[in-house]
């Protein structure tokens, strides 16, 4: 096998190789080093690259496979994580200049399980400046797409969706507050799923919105993030929120099976005029696939759905000024301004208006979750287009109609975190310029394993996933 | 147009506001944090037309019985 192939291989075949000894984790490790080395002084995928203590746990792990040790699933497997995460002895910034010293003693429980799992830590991962879209001036390096390093990556788990699309890691783990995961796994063409919120802790995670942030896995095939998915979830005592339900064998369940399935193509983003002619094309070509399959697929009205963006971002902003209150208040020079200001004005908002959001996104999780009464999977656009160029989205001077359709376009994702319900983007077509279009299939409350078994269902149906972007 | 107000904000005003609320917002941030003001009141007024009256502003909390 030559090297590319080994670095695009799917990790639960890397997993495999390594438990046959065909492949060892120190060459793992070496191997996206390597590539790292050669392709992230373009891409900004990593802000810290942990090369000294993965090439040791590699060591390490290659010595148990000698030793003939029982392994985890995840054993050997060279994996990078967000910079919310909390890693001991790797620095965590969160993508400020705030916390650009800062190396944690403790793990999140996230990364706990992975290292539990066997997983090598292999470094963390770009993101925009506290979680918040709107970075102007990267602190840690401006992310490029890997399909075309003029436009942008997504946000705000954007170092997640270069690595895992250039094949800098085996896998990421991300941090999805309102698409955070979804939207850069929509624009640079991989798997990246949002659990129900209280499926996977949140303890160790920098926080954005409490009542919204969740880990999740970001992969190059829908049974990879069914791995990480199974080894990330369960209940957390560090966490008093996530569910004490028995997590399912979610790879086990990818058994091709969709027929008499209920799927439900959501009306509102095909007739709000924001929706790109290649992405309605190619997601309504998805969806028929499944039905090919024996899906029985119907539209559904959400009506609210294109009010979720605003709604979100009053959430979210507002979570995130309290978060940062100490830097607004002290030191505001040491945000970028585009969250700064983002933050300033939300905690302007009235007391009562924000009272009246949080009253809308529950008639808003109502619309969803009765329309997931009536079909098992919902079907929608991840995002209205694919990625647009960096030039276009450093915006200088917002106007009240830029942030109107900002919120719209948000409103592709965030619906399904104000209604905590999982949700998953995966690669479903190209524009014809060649950037990846990401189709969103949406699940009931822990309803994980029929979202992921409905997604591997198309994958194995459909080529999308097959490309590799053309790194230059 | 807004929820709370019939008239933008100010640049002046949303200093004042922001002087109530214990944040200094400097001249180079006024513009845009004004722009921001005013577009979440715009972007939020249609949640006047919703059926709020009987809902229960209640974050996430999807599965208590589920949870602790």
């Amino acid at each position: 096998m030559i090297e590319t192939d080994l670095a695009f291989t799917p990790v639960t075949e890397l997993a495999q190789l390594v438990r046959e000894r065909k492949v060892s984790p120190v060459e793992l490790v070496r191997m996206y080093l390597e590539r790292i080395d050669r392709w992230d002084d373009r891409l900004h995928a990593y802000v810290t690259v942990s090369r000294d203590a993965a090439l040791e746990q590699a060591k390490q792990a290659e010595a148990a496979v000698t030793r003939g040790d029982q392994l985890g699933p995840l054993h050997g497997i060279p994996i990078a994580v967000k910079d919310q995460f909390l890693t001991k002895g790797i620095r965590t910034t969160n993508g400020t200049r705030a916390l650009a010293d800062f190396v944690p003693d403790v793990d999140a429980a996230a990364v706990t399980r992975l290292r539990e799992a066997g997983a090598i830590v292999l470094g963390k991962l770009n993101m925009p400046e506290g979680g918040m879209l709107g970075t102007r001036d990267w602190p840690y390096g401006q992310p490029r797409n890997p399909w075309n390093t003029e436009h942008e990556a997504g946000a705000s788990s954007t170092g997640g969706g270069i690595a895992v699309a250039a094949a800098l890691c085996a896998a990421a783990l991300g941090e999805d507050t309102g698409g955070s995961i979804r939207n850069p796994a929509s624009y640079c063409g991989v798997v990246g799923m949002r659990p129900t919120w209280g499926r996977a802790s949140r303890y160790g995670l920098l926080p954005i919105v409490w009542s919204m942030d969740t880990a999740g896995p970001m992969t190059r095939t829908v049974a990879d993030a069914a791995l990480i998915m199974r080894t990330i979830a369960g209940h957390d005592p560090k966490d008093v929120f996530t569910a004490r339900l028995p997590v399912p064998d979610y790879v086990a369940g990818l058994d091709g099976e969709v027929r008499g399935l209920r799927v439900g193509i959501i009306r509102e983003f095909f007739e709000s005029g924001l929706l790109d002619r290649e992405t309605g094309d190619a997601v309504r070509t998805a969806a028929a696939v499944l039905g090919r399959l024996g899906a029985r697929v119907e539209e559904v009205s959400v009506p609210m759905i294109l009010l979720a963006g605003v709604i979100f971002c009053a959430i979210a902003d507002s979570g995130s000024a309290v978060q940062h209150r100490r830097e607004l208040l002290d030191e505001p020079d040491l945000l970028d301004a585009g969250p700064r200001r983002r933050m300033l004005a939300a905690s302007l908002l009235p007391v009562a208006l924000y009272y009246k959001v949080e009253q809308a996104r529950n008639l808003m999780r109502d619309q969803i979750r009765g329309a997931l009464e009536r079909f098992d999977v919902l079907i929608c656009p991840s995002a209205p287009g694919p990625a647009g160029r960096i030039d276009r989205a450093q915006v200088a001077t917002w106007t009240t109609e830029d942030l109107i359709k900002f919120w719209q376009r948000g409103s592709h994702t965030s619906p399904f975190s104000l209604a905590a319900v999982p949700a998953l983007s995966m690669p479903c077509g190209y524009t014809a310029s060649g950037l990846p279009i990401g189709v969103q299939l949406v699940g009931r409350p822990f309803g994980e394993g029929t979202v992921l078994r409905a997604a591997h269902a198309y994958e194995t149906n459909s080529d999308a996933h097959t490309k590799r972007p053309l790194l230059s | 147009m807004g929820v709370l107000t019939t008239k933008p904000l100010t640049p002046e005003q949303v200093a004042t506001l922001a002087q109530a609320g214990g944040l200094l917002v400097s001249a180079a941030d006024l513009p845009e944090v004004t722009v921001r003001v005013n577009a979440f009141l715009d972007g939020l007024a249609p949640l006047d037309e919703l059926p709020l009256d009987s809902v229960q502003p209640i974050p996430a909390l999807p599965h208590p019985e589920k949870t602790g």
